[in-house]
């Protein structure tokens, strides 16, 4: 009962301490702003270029996020790809050239992701937009046969063949050779009943 | 079919009773098998954590055991199979043996690869999903091609023995082992051209098992030789291994030749002439086992290739003794027995095989052993005792309930079917009937 009272004891204290703003992280994500991040992609003469703004809303105004870095970068199927870093101007805008030598999907497709990352001000927020901006790549192995793909080489698939056919068919003619020892037993054993 | 009465007497043995020291002996063997159950039960309940295999170390004694029985298998065939094809004389006593070591090794070795599966649920993903360029697929249907083949070669040489237990009129045993034998000996009376058919069979099954023996033991060196690990990425290590097995199998054979004799008495027939021949075998296998031994590690260490370095310091450093066991004394000491007819005598020649069995299955843990303890990329922060291996208890009860069962197999095969071949015994020159 005394342990009871006790436990009950530490998890008092433990919630009061988090209610004081410094322990609080629920109050800590209440202090940051909202920022707002819109990404656009155009191209133009080839050239691939990513525009991104930032603001926020103070008092039902928008307000420029400006001087923030913002991480450009493309999904892979590991991580991500950073593709460049921009500091936001006074206008809350940046842009970049984004390459035009990035695989794609089957189709080409990129996906691109603007974000602000760990920002004190800010915190976390991204933009993500999926785009025909890269190079078409089939990476299904149906195409070629290899040693690391899903479809073997001609000649292992012949090699395996030829063995496991010269092998079983000695196995059959074991086989079949004792069905014939069966066989010719029989025709003996009928032999001496009639002869009987 | 029949046979001399003495024939059948002497080399049936276990067949009509069974003897109080057969009992005994297989409720010790069985007796090490339930310890070693305990122990599987003990790793299945807890996992893998109960064994010495750790993230390095991903292959201990199970593996060893598994390539060491497996080598067993492949040089029993071997054995019976050129024995059978050259018609030698001599063959005649030790041709049973050889054919029963091929099958039961080939039964016992692919279990210890259950035991060291993390995922034994996953197993039959082997089959489901195979891709023909993984040697461990090539494995798989090497083992499975090589089992059966072997079961129907084992099969073929017991038909005529089978047909002569059948018919032997004074044969005491209960009606379901006559039963057994009326099935089993598919009605073979021994007619001329039941004969041909079954020596025809029996030829081409013993051609057959050579081939496969060397392709499936190879195959079995290749899932090493493929991989790129300091030590195991050779191109010699098919033709290595293949050797080695014969090497280990010739041992085995004098071995179970020894006990045999000792056992049932067959000194009539287990003669001094089969030991020498055999140990002289084994002594020229010894030569060429060591050259290719020699040959791997040379280059190994000639080339200084940084790991091979590694390796081969870490060989000579902390598995010394085991590496002069099993590469210097495990080699020369029995070629030195037999290759002088002095010391040709056989219980020298059978000490010389146990030398020369146990430095061969010493010979396969350091090869596997010491290589993952020598990965090229090692594990940051590894705690330093998952890079060594020390084999717990379960690991070794586990290898020693896989030599109770080789032996209680061979006891139970001994209650059957005759422990030397009746008709190879009694076979005149039958040779002319094929012609």
């Amino acid at each position: 009962m005394t342990v009871m009272i006790k436990r009950a004891i530490s998890i008092s204290a433990i919630i009061a301490v988090m209610q004081i703003p410094v322990f609080n992280l629920y109050a800590q994500d209440q202090a940051l702003k909202d920022a707002i991040l819109n990404m656009t992609l155009t191209e133009v003469d080839s050239i691939k270029t990513v525009t991104v703004t930032a603001h926020t809303v103070e008092d039902g105004k928008e307000v420029p996020v400006s001087g923030e870095t913002v991480s450009i970068f493309v999904p892979r199927m590991f991580s991500n790809l950073p593709v460049g870093e921009l500091v936001l101007d006074d206008e809350g805008t940046a842009s970049l050239e984004f390459p035009s030598d990035i695989p794609g999907g089957k189709e080409g497709n990129l996906e691109i992701v603007a974000a602000i990352t760990d920002n004190s001000t800010y915190g976390n927020t991204e933009n993500r937009q999926t785009i025909h901006w890269g190079v078409p790549t089939d990476y299904l192995p149906t195409s070629h046969r290899a040693l690391w793909t899903q479809r073997a080489p001609r000649w292992m698939i012949y090699t395996l063949s030829v063995l496991l056919a010269g092998v079983w068919g000695h196995y059959f003619y074991a086989i079949i050779s004792l069905f014939r020892i069966k066989r010719n037993a029989d025709r003996e054993k009928a032999k001496a009943e009639f002869r009987l | 079919m029949e046979a001399d009465k003495k024939l059948i007497t002497d080399l049936t043995p276990e067949i009509e009773k069974t003897s109080i020291k057969w009992y005994i002996t297989f409720f010790i063997f069985l007796a090490f098998f339930v310890v070693g159950i305990y122990g599987l039960i003990q790793q299945i309940d807890k996992g893998h954590i109960v064994t010495g295999m750790r993230d390095n170390v991903v292959w201990g004694f199970y593996i060893v055991n598994f390539i060491f029985f497996m080598g067993l298998s492949y040089s029993g065939a071997l054995i019976s199979g050129v024995l059978h094809l050259f018609h030698t004389g001599w063959r005649k006593p030790i041709i049973r043996m050889a054919e029963l070591i091929t099958v039961i090794s080939l039964v016992i070795g692919p279990f210890f690869i259950f035991f060291c599966i993390g995922r034994l649920d996953r197993l039959h993903f082997l089959f489901m999903y195979p891709r023909i360029q993984s040697p461990i697929t090539w494995d798989v249907i090497a083992i499975c091609t090589d089992l059966i083949g072997c079961f129907i070669y084992l099969y073929l040489s017991f038909i005529e023995d089978f047909a002569i237990l059948r018919d032997y009129k004074d044969l005491k045993v209960a009606p379901w082992k006559k039963k057994l034998y009326e099935i089993l000996s598919l009605g073979y009376t021994g007619t001329e051209k039941q004969y041909k058919i079954l020596s025809n069979a029996k030829t081409v099954m013993a051609a057959m098992i050579i081939a496969i023996a060397i392709i499936v033991y190879s195959v079995l060196a290749w899932i090493f030789g493929v991989t790129l690990q300091p030590g195991w990425h050779s191109t010699i290590f098919g033709p290595y291994f293949v050797i080695a097995a014969v090497f280990s199998g010739t041992g085995l054979l004098i071995i179970l030749m020894w006990i045999f004799r000792k056992v049932y008495h067959l000194e009539e027939y287990i003669t001094k002439r089969h030991f020498v021949n055999v140990g002289v075998l084994l002594t020229v296998i010894a030569a060429f086992y060591g050259y290719f031994t020699f040959s791997d590690y040379l280059t190994k260490w000639y080339g200084s290739i940084k790991m091979d370095s590694i390796l081969i310091d870490k060989l000579f450093t902390d598995y010394y003794s085991l590496f002069i066991f099993a590469n210097y004394v495990g080699i020369l000491l029995p070629a030195i027995i037999i290759a002088f007819p002095k010391f040709r005598t056989i219980p020298s020649i059978t000490v010389a095989a146990v030398i020369a069995l146990t430095a061969l299955w010493v010979n396969r843990y350091i090869i596997v052993i010491p290589t993952l303890e020598t990965p090229f990329l090692p594990i940051q922060d590894v705690r330093p005792d998952w890079i060594s291996y020390a084999p717990t208890w379960i690991e070794w009860a586990l290898t020693l309930a896989g030599v109770s069962v080789f032996a209680m197999l061979f006891m139970l095969v001994s209650k059957i079917a005759p422990i030397i071949s009746i008709s190879e015994m009694q076979e005149k020159d039958k040779v002319e009937i094929l012609k």
